[in-house]
């Protein structure tokens, strides 16, 4: 294997990486919540804007801003489901839809007329050079954003498996009125499952946030990837997102190495269709796909 | 279920209420000479859209307070694309619906295409701000005019200037582009004219602009090591290819960006300062021997606190020829009086680094150019064509 190709592929992963956690998030609301969730890029985006703010404003280092990053996406998530989620959980899938993509536009717009329309750079002192592995290089911001992406994810699996939370979230998740009758707040419950959610997306913009120039729209491209990374792992599959994630990014990397960027997004989005009609519960066994 | 509903009320509330204030402006006022403009203000192309009006609102501020169109003060009606075809589709029909005798716009071709048929059909001129693709004045069109430089010009002026900045030991090139319209036409305008200068084309490498990373394009252009990279796109996606290159320290002989959305923007130097010195891009420029120019740049710091963005300089000269129109023209209220008067526009004293400004039977200015900049010290320096050139170190 050429050091291209190497290249290339870690590379890929460490983007991979960064969509995994993205897609986590989507997949763990869709999971609690059976809610798809076209406010995702957008919630991204604040999160990007959140470390931004921080960062430039109060003059954190973009790192460290990211703990309080997670508690104020938390918050945020936990918020957005108590207030209009939690009273469109019932309501036909159409209207679901309309209403996290006009949350996703408020968003946006909240966004616009805060920071204005201008683009943001981020620079993180000492980030300016690339490290170097024997012939490959290594930018820093990605290496440390995939530290984070794996330190977040332990963290959301910890919370899910080994708390009381957790198993409430996870029970709910697999039956709602069992989980009431056991004395489960649901209500609560789903509001910290999107919460959680929040975060994941959140703290993959932040991590985004000293790699790319950011500005209001930015989250729409990835929303659509996250969808696709989500539905190949399997809707509700937290592990299935994580694989998918690093899967997207590879074959991204090497397809943009070996045929160009403008053939990579169709490789994607063909595998995706693809997926849905030969399997529609994702790659990674059945996703959380239940009828409710 | 009933108390669940009042809460979807509101956000249905929230969201016509954000409709309707966005759709604000352009009441009926007897008396000033209305403009439209048609930009996109919100979604991706924000900041390139709000810039443009920014730059237009300084015009039409300086004409007003130089006495207006024969004491008639102009008055800009800014309305959003949203960089959409049908947005623009949109604002173009209630602009010409609200009394504007002149149109304005709007930064993405395929938004110019619709609002120059709108422009046809009521019969009421419309000035390209910025639009770059050649097709758009091929239609026949007798109301659209275009300032700025287009796709081939622009791929000409970069084989015209390159004798500034080839020398004879370079033998390859590389191109990277957005795959729009854009970047695709300058590309293969410039490497199907570029062998003729010697060069081997060795790479095309077109990638989407929304991408997120360009690592994997980087890695195959250190592998290709082309003695001059000619890179196209947008500011996001050009600044994140910049970092790639800087971070991984390669080094290509010589870099010459071409109409290239990051390299000539000030925010661009901002951020890398001297250590992007040595690059160059053929570009949207103010002429630096102008006075007019020098206060457009000086007002659009002051009111708005940063350098104003080259591709707003055309915002800012539509105005100009516009207003020029105007004041010639026997009836200012008349679109059809004003859309002659633009057609025989001659504009000696503008902004641009070019000669008179003037329209072709198509639209097209027929002296629209770009310029060769190069980034020296942290700064934008014009090195050619010589009578643009800066002189101030």
């Amino acid at each position: 294997m050429s050091i291209q190709v190497l290249q290339s592929l870690l590379d890929g992963i460490l983007m991979g990486g960064v969509y995994a956690l993205a897609a986590l998030g989507l997949s763990l609301i869709f999971g609690v919540l059976k809610i798809t969730n076209f406010a995702h890029g957008a919630m991204m985006t604040v999160g990007m804007y959140v470390v931004y703010a921080l960062a430039s404003g109060l003059g954190f280092n973009a790192y460290l801003a990211l703990p309080f990053a997670m508690i104020l996406m938390f918050v945020i998530g936990f918020l957005i489901q108590r207030f209009p989620i939690h009273y469109i959980e019932h309501a036909p899938a159409h209207n679901q839809l309309l209403l996290t993509l006009g949350m996703a536009y408020i968003l946006e717009n909240v966004l616009l007329v805060i920071f204005t329309p201008n683009y943001k750079t981020l620079t993180v002192d000492g980030f300016e050079k690339a490290l170097r592995i024997g012939n490959l290089t290594v930018a820093p911001a990605k290496l440390v954003a995939f530290a984070v992406v794996v330190f977040v994810t332990g963290c959301i699996y910890f919370i899910l498996y080994r708390t009381h939370t957790g198993n409430s979230i996870r029970a709910s998740a697999q039956n709602d009125t069992g989980a009431k009758l056991m004395g489960i707040n649901v209500r609560n419950i789903r509001a910290i499952a999107f919460g959680l959610g929040a975060v994941c997306t959140g703290i993959a913009g932040g991590l985004l946030t000293p790699i790319m120039s950011i500005y209001p729209t930015l989250g729409e491209s990835f929303q659509l990837k996250c969808f696709v990374i989500a539905v190949l792992g399997g809707m509700g599959n937290l592990w299935g997102a994580l694989l998918s994630g690093l899967l997207i990014g590879v074959i991204e990397s090497l397809s943009s190495y070996y045929l160009g960027g403008s053939w990579s997004e169709m490789l994607i989005y063909g595998i995706f269709i693809l997926i849905l009609f030969v399997r529609p519960t994702g790659l990674f066994g059945r996703g959380n796909r239940r009828e409710n | 279920m009933r108390k669940h509903r009042k809460p979807i009320f509101i956000v249905a509330a929230l969201l016509l209420l954000s409709m309707l204030l966005s759709g604000c402006g352009g009441q009926d006022d007897t008396g000033t000479i209305k403009i439209g403009s048609v930009h996109p203000l919100t979604g991706s192309m924000a900041y390139e859209g709000q810039a443009m009006v920014n730059a237009q609102m300084i015009a039409i501020d300086k004409i007003n307070a130089e006495g207006g169109i024969n004491g008639r003060m102009l008055e800009l009606v800014v309305r959003d694309s949203l960089g959409t075809s049908s947005g623009a589709a949109n604002a173009a029909l209630k602009l010409t619906n609200s009394g504007v005798v002149a149109l304005t716009g709007t930064y993405t071709s395929s938004s110019a295409q619709v609002v120059s048929r709108t422009a046809e059909k009521t019969k009421i001129p419309l000035v390209i701000t910025v639009a770059s693709s050649d097709n758009l004045l091929s239609n026949g069109y007798r109301y659209t005019f275009r300032i700025q430089p287009s796709v081939s010009v622009f791929s000409k002026n970069f084989l015209e200037y390159m004798e500034y900045f080839i020398t004879p030991d370079m033998k390859t090139v590389a191109f990277i582009y957005e795959n729009s319209n854009y970047g695709t036409g300058i590309a293969d305008y410039i490497s199907s004219h570029i062998e003729e200068a010697g060069l081997e084309v060795v790479g095309m490498l077109a990638y989407p602009a929304t991408t997120s990373t360009l690592s994997s394009e980087v890695t195959r252009l250190a592998a290709l090591d082309p003695d001059l990279l000619v890179p196209i796109g947008y500011y996001s996606d050009q600044t994140l290819l910049m970092k790639e290159i800087l971070e991984r320290g390669i080094h290509f002989n010589k870099i010459v960006g071409c109409a290239n959305g990051a390299f000539s923007d000030a925010k661009f130097l901002r951020t890398y300062g001297t250590e992007v010195d040595g690059i160059y891009d053929i570009n949207y420029r103010y002429n630096p021997n102008s006075e007019e120019a020098q206060y457009m740049l000086d007002t659009y710091r002051e009111v708005y606190g940063e350098d104003i963005p080259v591709h707003a300089i055309y915002g800012y000269e539509s105005i100009m020829v516009i207003a020029d129109a105007l004041k010639r023209c026997d009836n200012p209220d008349d679109p059809e009086a004003v859309r002659d008067a633009i057609a025989t526009s001659e504009i000696t004293e503008h902004v641009l680094p070019q000669g008179v400004i003037k329209f072709d039977e198509t639209g097209e200015n027929i002296n629209s150019a770009g310029v060769l900049v190069e980034i020296r010290e942290g700064k934008h320096v014009i090195v050619y064509p010589e009578e643009y050139a800066d002189h101030e170190e």
